[in-house]
């Protein structure tokens, strides 16, 4: 199902129309496929992916977003690199079992998100590809 | 607010029990979702809910499947 808002962003030149809905998609998880038209695929993406995160700092607090975890738990959104100073600033820790199931969550999370980015990024230039040939 | 904040600056009590391993389920149930999400062509709400406990129960029953095999070979090799 595609949406009529949708329509506004294709008229941008086809390299920055992907640009955007990859970036757009990093930025907060789902907005690429909203961008694109599918309202619905986005928010099932976006509740998905914050939930993921979210359920993995709640068990093993922001102390868990630090590297090497980082590199996966950043393609949830660049804000997690703000929490990632944040818990540096205050020094904050996690031990144990918490923190590895806060670092499977997380790291998760953003893997998953990279996947959907990937898939809007393809969708987007299969949409492009259409409108060129009509 | 603070009190919302402050949970997420303190990590959660859990045991190592195995018991913890039941933590895999919403987060598998949520790769399920995601995956199809964006792999259906058509999202049908009574096929996509279909569509995710069938993912769900197969990678459950295959991590089962997984674990006891592992743990065959462990018995057989070690004792």
């Amino acid at each position: 199902m595609k949406d009529q808002s949708s329509e506004q962003f294709k008229k941008l030149p086809a390299v920055a129309y992907l640009i955007l809905v990859g970036v757009a998609g990093w930025w907060i998880p789902g907005v690429g496929h909203w961008i694109i038209g599918r309202p619905k695929r986005a928010a099932m993406i976006f509740f998905s992916i914050v939930l993921a995160f979210m359920l993995g700092i709640w068990l093993g607090s922001i102390a868990v977003i630090e590297k090497p975890w980082f590199y996966a738990q950043i393609l949830n959104s660049p804000m997690v690199a703000y929490l990632a100073h944040i818990s540096k600033v205050f020094g904050l820790v996690s031990y144990g079992r918490p923190r590895e199931l806060g670092e499977i969550y997380t790291g998760i999370a953003g893997m998953l998100n990279l996947l959907c980015i990937v898939n809007a990024v393809y969708l987007a230039h299969c949409d492009t590809i259409k409108e060129q040939n009509k | 607010m603070t009190l919302m904040l402050a949970s997420f600056t303190s990590p959660v009590h859990i045991g190592s029990t195995a018991g913890t391993l039941l933590w895999a389920l919403p987060l598998i149930a949520i790769i399920s979702i995601v995956y199809k999400a964006i792999k259906l062509d058509e999202i049908k709400p009574a096929d996509f809910v279909k569509q995710v406990v069938l993912l769900f129960g197969s990678i459950v029953v295959f991590m089962a499947v997984t674990a006891v095999v592992i743990f065959a070979v462990m018995k057989i090799f070690i004792g």
